[in-house]
């Protein structure tokens, strides 16, 4: 299969989801626990795609590096963030380039932010605490042209739900349960 | 010939090349694979179970004429551009390339048996055991949960018993007809529950709808193994089940002359397990797809014999002053004969039996001069077993107890002979003892 990806079962995918929306809903979640310190595991819950539940038993490290508390142990948030944003570009990327009938050789994306601790700390008023904006860089190579690799870029990114997620920003809710 | 499509004419590219984002392409899953050869169109929605067992699937030789589907005894295709493209493009479960991959023989057989059973799609495998393997594999993900019969099929239960926790998964064996354990077994990584339409040997029935309610409640994948009913006795999928498993061995190809399996259901349930069937290799071969196919046709008329034999048969048991207990759904004073006649359109040819000890069932065996003392079912001729030395030999004779297998029960798979003779030759035998 061209870039391992199934071009004919996207096309029945999105087919049934145009004819049964409830179809294409996907719901996720995962649960942080605090181990010590900056430290922290994350486990995915399960996820619902569609009329079906997926059990999704994975679980990861978080860590901050010593110059902000932590052990070093593991990515930080940011990173998380970051490769959120960049896995997601990379798998729509995947797919434009396949339904487009683009063989890739290479891919990569290079995510790239910053942020001010200032902010994050509270001790400059004028420091932001988000991300100050995301860039990224997509090094690909395969048999498409310069422009269709921009092109694709693009349509990555318009579909991309990490990334559409990010530059549009989306409502962020909480509460507290007691243990 | 070269760039002809070989394969399923109905089939084709997406669109990949010409469009630039998903939404644009074009392809939508639809029934099959299939030649679209036998020349009915979409009939067999129409047709009754007779009809359908005789045409669905099955096609002419388009090159000489000759009638039925001729044998495609080969590994392997020619290929052309037409077969790459699928191949690269996530289509080539609709085109011939290798046998192992499809044939025009197993084609012509899962189309029939798809119609019969009502679904979209089947996949036949070299054994049942094959297709359940295939099916189950390809509905879990790392770290799932199944939900299963406490009374499975002796080689289902290894499969899961040994084979499954090897691989990380995990599964919880609960009582088919307790509704309340089945939903209790339900944890947050539980991915599927695993039913069988009927018990064995004692053909409890199991109330196949009711589950369905439950998995779609839960969101979870829902396999029956619907072997002993058969698609003449009842549509698993109509019910909430996702794919159906059988056991072509025993009544749908019922000669006892081969070993096959089929998994059916939905082309969006069915489209997965073909991965599975390339990777574990449990392909079907063409002869064998041949016989099997020769053997549907009769089907419906098999069942209607196999049940009118068992329905004697079993009433003649009751009558019996040597025999203790009489197990067939058929019966009215079956346990479940309400849901049984609520569920089932054929009653089918198993019945379990009890004499006094298991020492007298095994010299009930030997004295019986027609009856075939042999394992497996659902073949024209007659087989009689006894569940403490074959099926559960495992079990100890107090777990076969807690399981309701008294001492002395006997499973008879009644066969397609005149229920008169097998009548006579039971006689003679509990006349020994």
């Amino acid at each position: 299969m061209r870039n391992g990806i199934p071009a004919a079962g996207l096309s029945e995918l999105a087919s049934e989801i145009k004819q049964h929306p409830d179809q294409g809903i996907a719901t996720y979640g995962v649960n942080v626990k605090w181990l010590s310190g900056t430290r922290s595991q994350a486990s995915a819950l399960p996820m619902q795609v569609g009329d079906q539940a997926v059990n999704r038993d994975f679980s990861w490290l978080i860590d901050e590096p010593k110059q902000m508390g932590g052990s070093n142990h593991a990515p930080n948030p940011q990173e998380y963030l970051l490769s959120g944003f960049g896995s997601c570009m990379m798998v729509a990327y995947l797919v434009g380039a396949s339904v487009m009938g683009i063989q890739l050789a290479q891919l990569e994306i290079e995510v790239r932010s910053e942020i001010d601790l200032g902010g994050f700390l509270g001790v400059n008023p004028a420091a932001p605490v988000p991300l100050k904006g995301i860039r990224y860089v997509v090094r690909v190579g395969g048999d498409g042209t310069p422009e269709q690799f921009e092109r694709l870029r693009e349509t990555a990114q318009a579909h991309s739900p990490n990334a559409m997620s990010l530059a549009s920003g989306v409502a962020v809710s909480g509460t507290v349960q007691m243990l | 010939m070269v760039n002809q499509i070989k394969g399923d004419p109905h089939t084709a590219s997406p669109g990949v090349g010409q469009v630039a984002w998903v939404s644009e392409m074009t392809r939508k899953r639809q029934s099959g694979p299939s030649l679209r050869l036998s020349g009915h169109g979409d009939a067999p929605a129409n047709w009754q179970p007779a009809t359908t067992a005789v045409h669905a699937g099955t096609h002419d030789d388009p090159t000489t004429g000759a009638v039925g589907t001729p044998i495609y005894q080969t590994s392997t295709f020619i290929l052309g551009a037409d077969q790459y493209q699928a191949v690269e493009e996530g289509y080539a479960r609709d085109r011939f390339i290798y046998t192992r991959y499809g044939n025009p023989s197993q084609w012509a057989v899962q189309e029939k048996l798809a119609a019969l059973e009502g679904a979209e799609s089947a996949i036949v495998f070299s054994s049942g055991m094959a297709a359940i393997a295939a099916t189950v594999l390809s509905m879990l993900d790392k770290g799932a949960h199944v939900v299963a019969s406490n009374e499975l099929y002796g080689g289902t239960y290894n499969l899961f018993h040994h084979e499954l926790p090897s691989l990380g998964f995990s599964v919880s064996y609960v009582n088919p007809r307790d509704l309340a354990a089945i939903e209790a077994a339900i944890g947050p990584n539980t991915m599927l529950l695993y039913f069988e339409t009927v018990t064995n040997p004692l053909l409890k029935v199991v109330d196949v709808p009711a589950l369905g309610q439950i998995a779609a409640r839960h969101k979870l994948r829902f396999v029956v193994d619907a072997t002993f009913t058969t698609p003449l006795g009842m549509h698993p999928l109509e019910h909430g089940a996702h794919v159906v498993v059988h056991s072509c061995t025993k009544y749908l190809n019922g000669h006892s002359d081969l070993v096959a399996g089929v998994a059916m259901g939905a082309r969006k349930h069915i489209d997965p397990i073909w991965p599975r069937l390339l990777a574990f290799g449990g392909c079907l071969d063409p002869h064998a797809c041949f016989l099997l196919e020769r053997s549907l046709k009769t089907l419906p008329l098999r069942m209607r014999a196999h049940a009118e034999g068992a329905q004697a048969v079993a009433e003649y048991l009751q009558t019996h002053p040597k025999v203790r207990e009489v197990h067939y759904p058929g019966l009215p004073n079956h346990a479940d004969h309400a849901l049984a006649k609520r569920l089932l359109n054929n009653m089918g040819g198993m019945i379990a039996f009890v004499v006094d000890s298991d020492a007298a069932a095994l010299k009930l065996l030997n004295s019986l001069h027609l009856m075939r003392q042999a394992t497996s079912l659902g073949g024209v001729e007659t087989l009689v077993s006894l569940p403490f030395n074959t099926s559960h030999a495992a079990y100890t004779a107090d777990q076969r107890t807690r399981l309701g297998i008294a001492p002395g029960c006997i499973r008879l798979s009644v066969g397609i002979e005149d229920p008169r003779d097998l009548i006579a030759d039971l006689a003679q035998g509990l006349a020994s003892l």
